[in-house]
């Protein structure tokens, strides 16, 4: 049970979020999502080991989840926070089927490497 | 208007329900089930759970536009003819592919009945996708057919191809998730909103912040083009398509391909519809023309060189993703900047869905016992062996070509009027190309049938067929379909024709959360406006 001082406390920081800018800019938010964005999808297409490729898409999906949460913040709106959740649902879901895949992949190559896909090749 | 009000919501999204119910049956039916035991009767249980979806939509067609009375289903599912018409073909598809699976799967020594499941789920993040009315929905509908599509493609577990391809195309498919919701969160930070009507009014704004746009749109397009396999992202599809079990290969080709077009359709002619930018300030009907032209050429091209059949129908889609891309670029737009879509895009979808099964179905027959591979050699001299697999073979190469009297031609003509008259002759160009491209695909579509009518059987390896009723049945029946939409196309063009004008409909519908009287009258417009051009042909 929150007593009424407790709450004014918890209000108090949002309010005066929103009533005055952040010190912080949201371009410089948008840097940082942007810049590990491109360490995700460098690591996916350069990196061999399937393991890391799993990683560096977990990390394109975050990078995501910072420019929603970033532009969310700057407009007051809260539907970047929902859609959030949601993209973190959904690349759990995704993660354990990608792991699964890299068993498969392993029982048949005896190793997790991207290289050595090439049954398909022609 | 007045019916729709009547309607109660749990009936509107009814199809969504069968098909949703069906998946978790089958899924529980499946743990509870011996493990040596045949499956395959789960297929048929999931077959006829889309047959009854199919009727749903029917029904529910007959009253279309629908309103969803829930606030939150309201702004996430728009009900309409574009909506509806879609999910009739992926029903269609899906209904014919979980048939091929029946017996296909034994064969291959992987009968397990999740794979019923999974098709089920696949199939309603398909259905969900063309209906979606926000970015939101859209996501999740794309990642819930992705997800269930990469197991799909490595079910074959014991086998080597089939895991290499699942792996690929999870890679690229996460790869392209990723792109689809950086271009979400750019074009939320630009508008401030996921809904597909108002992100259309916020960029229509003088103070909405085009260069975020921008970016955001370049990257929705880079997800479009992966998930169709557009030409410089195509690289994938060979490989995955080649080594998916065959019955994947066909849900994939068919279903995932109408939900991609028909989702992206909807959210671009929907949100960035706007004439202004569709040329101007983002460009993403030159973007597409310009990939539909790489797409041409390089399925077209590469086809040539194939010997596998399964490999040579990949670069094969990969060409017709090429033509089907043409129907987004003339998208017919009044003075107030409503656009809608003509019957080319559903109507093509439609024929393309019918001879894809059809041409699939046979390459199950012909893939034998637990054989990996589908060259020449495995069909050479079909017509004497099984002259009915031939025949539906030959119906369905003929229609992927673009013959008359089947529904590949009357889909190519349609949409190559489409863009003249959209246009007014402005992508003359490309409808030139696209028609040589069909003269070039006519090679390696013909020795298909040369092969299976005019060479004999290889004595060192004789054809294996899977003998199946439900393979034969379904490829059949849609290569028969092939014919009857190719022979009597005026029910089905009117059919498309109103479901692409309805489109026109989600600016009245945005409009219609104040008054919801005025929709009716406004939203009927475009959508007889359309009707003339499809009966004309």
């Amino acid at each position: 049970m929150l007593t009424p001082p407790l709450l004014a406390a918890a209000a108090a920081p949002a309010a005066h979020a929103a009533a005055q800018q952040p010190a912080i800019p949201l371009s410089w938010y948008l840097a940082v999502a942007l810049i590990l964005f491109a360490i995700g999808s460098i690591g996916v297409l350069a990196r061999r080991n399937a393991l890391t490729v799993l990683m560096s898409v977990e990390i394109m999906l975050n990078a995501v989840n910072l420019v929603f949460l970033a532009f969310a913040r700057f407009q007051a709106d809260m539907t970047g926070h929902v859609i959030t959740f949601f993209v973190i649902a959904v690349a759990a879901a995704e993660a354990a089927v990608g792991l699964a895949l890299v068993m498969g992949l392993f029982r048949h190559k005896k190793a997790v490497n991207l290289d050595q896909m090439s049954a398909l090749r022609s | 208007m007045q019916a729709a009000t009547t309607t109660s919501d749990l009936a509107i999204i009814s199809p969504l329900f069968i098909v949703c119910a069906m998946g978790l049956v089958a899924l529980l039916v499946a743990v509870f089930t011996p493990k040596d035991s045949f499956k395959g009767w789960l297929g048929y249980v999931v077959a006829f759970g889309f047959a009854l979806a199919l009727v749903a939509v029917v029904w529910l067609w007959k009253q279309a536009p629908l309103t969803l009375s829930n606030e939150s289903l309201f702004f996430a599912l728009s009900v309409d003819h574009f909506g509806l018409g879609l999910t009739a073909v992926i029903l269609i598809g899906g209904l014919l592919a979980a048939l091929t699976a029946v017996d296909y799967l034994p064969s291959q020594r992987s009968d397990h009945g999740e794979y019923y499941a999974l098709v089920a789920f696949a199939v309603l993040g398909m259905m969900a996708m063309v209906m979606s009315a926000d970015m939101l929905t859209f996501f999740v509908a794309l990642e819930l057919m992705s997800i269930s599509v990469y197991v799909l493609a490595g079910f074959k577990r014991q086998s080597a191809f089939s895991t290499e391809a699942a792996m690929k195309y999870f890679v690229t498919g996460s790869f392209a998730s990723a792109l689809l919701l950086l271009g979400i969160a750019f074009t939320y930070g630009a508008t401030g909103s996921i809904r597909f009507t108002e992100i259309a009014e916020a960029l229509a704004s003088p103070q909405a912040s085009l260069p975020i746009a921008q970016f955001g749109v370049v990257m929705l397009l880079a997800a479009f083009f992966f998930k169709v396999a557009a030409a410089p992202f195509h690289m994938w599809t060979p490989d995955v398509y080649e080594g998916a079990p065959t019955s994947v290969t066909a849900l994939m080709a068919t279903g995932v391909k109408v939900a991609a077009f028909g989702g992206f359709a909807r959210m671009f002619l929907t949100a960035f519809g706007d004439a202004r930018f569709r040329t101007g300030d983002l460009p993403w009907e030159t973007i597409i023309a310009i990939v539909a032209v790489a797409s041409m050429f390089a399925g077209n091209l590469m086809a040539l060189a194939q010997k596998n059949l399964k490999r040579m129908l990949a670069y094969s889609a990969i060409a017709h993703t090429g033509y089907i891309m043409l129907a987004m670029l003339a998208a017919p737009t009044s003075g107030d900047g409503t656009v809608w879509l003509g019957p080319g895009l559903i109507f093509y979808l439609l024929g393309y869905t019918l001879a894809s099964i059809a041409a699939f179905g046979v390459a199950s027959v012909v893939s034998g016992n637990d054989v990996e591979d589908v060259n020449e050699v495995a069909y050479a001299g079909l017509a004497k062996r099984s002259p009915a697999h031939a025949l539906i073979l030959a119906v369905a190469m003929l229609s992927l070509l673009g013959i008359p009297l089947t529904a590949g031609f009357i889909g190519k003509l349609t949409i190559f009027a489409e863009v003249l008259d959209g246009s007014h002759n402005e992508y003359l160009w490309i409808v030139v190309v696209a028609v040589i491209n069909s003269i070039i695909s006519a090679f390696y579509y013909l020795r298909v049938i040369l092969v299976a009518y005019m060479r004999d059987e290889a004595a060192e390896r004789p054809i294996q067929l899977v003998s199946s009723r439900s393979l034969t049945l379904a490829a059949g029946l849609a290569a028969f379909l092939t014919l009857v939409v190719g022979l009597v196309p005026s029910r089905a063009l009117m059919a498309s024709g109103k479901a692409g004008g309805s489109l026109a409909d989600s600016k009245a519908r945005a409009a219609s959360t104040a008054t919801v009287n005025d929709v009716h009258t406004e939203a009927d417009a475009p959508a007889t406006a359309s009707a003339p051009k499809a009966t004309k042909l």
